[in-house]
């Protein structure tokens, strides 16, 4: 006889009901031969039962967690529910996400740590720290400091992200360099800037510009790149506007600073939820005549969830495989922020890879691996270190791998939420923001397509009205009705995916702009 | 731990047919060191005794579908020393009567309450299947003592 069992019922527990009738009928038996019949509520012998099947249910809850700690899926996302004595349950994930704030707020390791270290031999990608360059210019004739290590803090006005210096800090009186700015012109869309006298600098030399008008947007710290005597152009700007007069250039102080706190949420961010330069502008320790400014963009990543964890020990099954499995090269590519530093040189991946697409090019038997992170494209510093790790570990003799950021295509969620006046509120709207941003962190390159082939590479419309609606569910709030765009339509969005080209979509502006309209 | 006082001793008149209400630990407060049990009337009367001094709600629940352990207990202690009127004096003898005949073991129930410096007099008289006993209770805010019992 085949007696079929549910895999979730291997790991379900007794109900404490199931154990109080147990114990009761244990107490009834002949060699113990309790008058469990006669039993009264507010009975010693029958409250002492009830708690033990409080007790008995709560150490089934225990095994279970532990069981299920056992298998990776389990692991990572199974939960298990017992009954308390004041009539409320409790319901515990078998691994608490590091992740999550509210289930494992000071990200201790889990069952799926453990797991994962001793059958896949790999661990958690923790937190990383936003930080980066500053640079200060001192108007002022005073000398400050010195300040030791953590003791100057300066902030991100868009998100009130707080940064100190990681080395004892002096800030000397700024120096002008080239005389005065006498001009701004447009070099192949860099702002090259000349001045009355000889600038002095040289390629990647740090830049404090102020005072120009008319061509404002090069205004802010800089590296510089020398294009002649008295001409040097701004790493990375956009010439913009016409230039009109004014300006002066400092050689700022330039030191290392680190946020406060660890993850995504403390990068450089700027109006637009984007990160950039030129967003850390406060001065928190407030000093005459000093200003500052991040010259590059500084990112910090958040520690591994449960899922991705997971995902990747799956993944790693096939880097240990013959011939450069496609999951070989997923699994080094989403783990390159570990491997980069044991590289010879060590090298850094800021913020780590959470996206990956391979392919390959039959004509030219070349791998293609698009990578991307939570916010979209890596910068090239974390795609070349990227792919130093895949040319290292995964690459098959005489195979060319070719690693690429996958090209982001933006777009824009748009529209208005009808539901009742008592839930528009601004939280609401909030929840709704965050879980549309999640959703397109953790949309895969290339979209989802339909493994029947009824759509392909596709960011489905009908997916992002999901969000919403799952999300309100989940928060318990009604919605009544939709009207809301992406890309401007009420249809799916196409991606690109070719052997040597694929879209990751990035929602932009990184804020949706979504009303919330009383019904 | 509650000194119990029963007149006569116990057990009281134990008749199997009539009032075998099973046995349990002897227990109101606290289960004495030789953890002995209680049965027939002695076993009601402290069952009986539970009930007026337990706060209501607070006895655990068989389950998740148990509607009886939340309407057990009211708890008589709150009223010790207390400033009670003829309003509040009805309320108690009502609901301490009622948590009486909450045992099904109960058919009926006289309560009479008196207040003493720092403590209160319960006298209950209960009819189960044989007939009316009475007992009193002394309790006060250290201890609830089973004063005397007394049998028809």
């Amino acid at each position: 006889m085949t007696i079929p069992i549910d895999i979730n019922d291997v790991f379900k527990p007794a109900t404490q009901p199931e154990w109080l009738t147990q114990l009761l009928a244990l107490a009834a038996a002949p060699t113990i031969n309790l008058p469990a019949t006669t039993f009264r509520p507010g009975d010693i012998a029958r409250s002492l039962l009830i708690l033990m099947s409080y007790a008995q249910a709560q150490f089934d809850a225990t095994a279970s967690l532990v069981a299920q700690g056992g298998f990776l899926d389990f692991a990572a996302t199974g939960t298990v529910t017992y009954p308390n004595a004041d009539g409320t349950t409790t319901t515990v994930p078998v691994s608490p996400d590091p992740s999550n704030p509210e289930q494992n707020p000071d990200g201790r390791p889990t069952w799926l740590d453990v797991l994962v270290q001793s059958n896949f031999n790999i661990s958690r990608i923790l937190q990383t720290t936003a930080g980066g360059a500053l640079a200060i210019i001192n108007t002022s004739v005073a000398t400050y400091g010195p300040f030791a290590a953590g003791g100057y803090h300066v902030a991100d006005p868009f998100t009130s992200a707080g940064y100190s210096n990681t080395e004892e800090l002096t800030i000397a009186p700024s120096l002008i360099f080239g005389g005065s700015i006498t001009g701004a012109a447009d070099a192949g869309g860099l702002i090259e800037l000349t001045f009355s006298s000889a600038h002095g600098r040289s390629d990647g030399d740090p830049a404090y510009i102020v005072g120009v008008l008319g061509t404002t947007e090069a205004n802010g710290a800089w590296y510089v790149t020398s294009t002649g005597l008295f001409t040097l152009t701004l790493d990375g700007s956009t010439f913009t506007n016409a230039y009109v007069s004014g300006g002066v250039a400092y050689f700022p102080t330039v030191a290392t600073f680190v946020a406060d706190v660890a993850g995504s949420a403390s990068g450089s961010y700027n109006a637009d939820g984007v990160l950039d330069i030129h967003t850390v502008t406060t001065a928190v320790t407030s000093l005459v005549g000093v200003s500052v400014q991040n010259l590059d963009i500084w990112a910090g990543s958040d520690i591994e969830n449960n899922v991705q964890l997971a995902e990747r020990a799956r993944l790693k099954l096939q880097s240990v495989t013959t011939n450069g499995a496609a999951g070989a090269y997923q699994y080094y590519a989403l783990s390159s922020i570990l491997y980069a530093p044991l590289l010879v040189p060590p090298q850094t991946v800021a913020v780590k890879i959470t996206r990956v697409l391979v392919s390959e090019d039959t004509l030219t038997g070349y791998v293609y691996v698009f990578i991307a992170n939570a916010s979209g494209a890596p910068s090239t510093p974390d795609k070349d270190a990227t792919d130093a790790v895949l040319q290292i570990w995964p690459r098959a003799l005489g195979t060319t791998v070719i690693t690429q950021k996958a090209t982001e295509r933006t777009m824009a969620v748009a529209g208005t939420v009808y539901l009742p006046a008592a839930y528009a509120t601004d939280s609401n709207k909030a929840l709704l923001v965050t879980a549309l941003q999640t959703y397109f962190q953790q949309l895969p390159i290339g979209g989802l397509s339909d493994p029947l082939s009824a759509y392909t590479h596709i960011v489905p419309y009908q997916d992002v009205l999901g969000v919403f609606y799952e999300t309100a569910a989940a928060n318990r709030f009604p919605i009544d009705n939709l009207d809301i765009t992406l890309a401007g339509v009420k249809a799916d969005f196409v991606l690109t995916v070719s052997a040597t080209e694929a879209d990751v979509a990035v929602l932009s502006p990184a804020v949706p702009v979504i009303l919330m309209a009383p019904t | 731990m509650a000194n119990i006082t029963y007149n006569p001793d116990p057990p009281w008149p134990f008749n199997p047919s009539a009032t075998d209400f099973g046995r349990d630990l002897s227990c109101i407060e606290d289960l004495n060191q030789s953890m002995t049990e209680a049965r027939g009337r002695q076993l009601l009367a402290e069952a009986i005794a539970r009930r007026i001094i337990t706060p209501a709600g607070t006895l655990i629940p068989a389950g998740p579908n148990d509607t009886v352990s939340p309407q057990y207990g009211y708890d008589l202690t709150q009223w010790i020393n207390a400033d009670v009127g003829p309003a509040e004096l009805s309320d108690m003898h009502m609901r301490t009567r009622a948590q009486c005949v909450a045992d099904d073991r109960v058919r009926e129930a006289n309560v009479t309450i008196v207040f003493l410096t720092d403590a209160l007099a319960v006298t209950i008289t209960l009819w189960d299947t044989v007939g009316p006993f009475t007992f009193t209770r002394l309790i006060s805010s250290v201890t609830t003592d089973l004063l005397q019992g007394s049998t028809p």
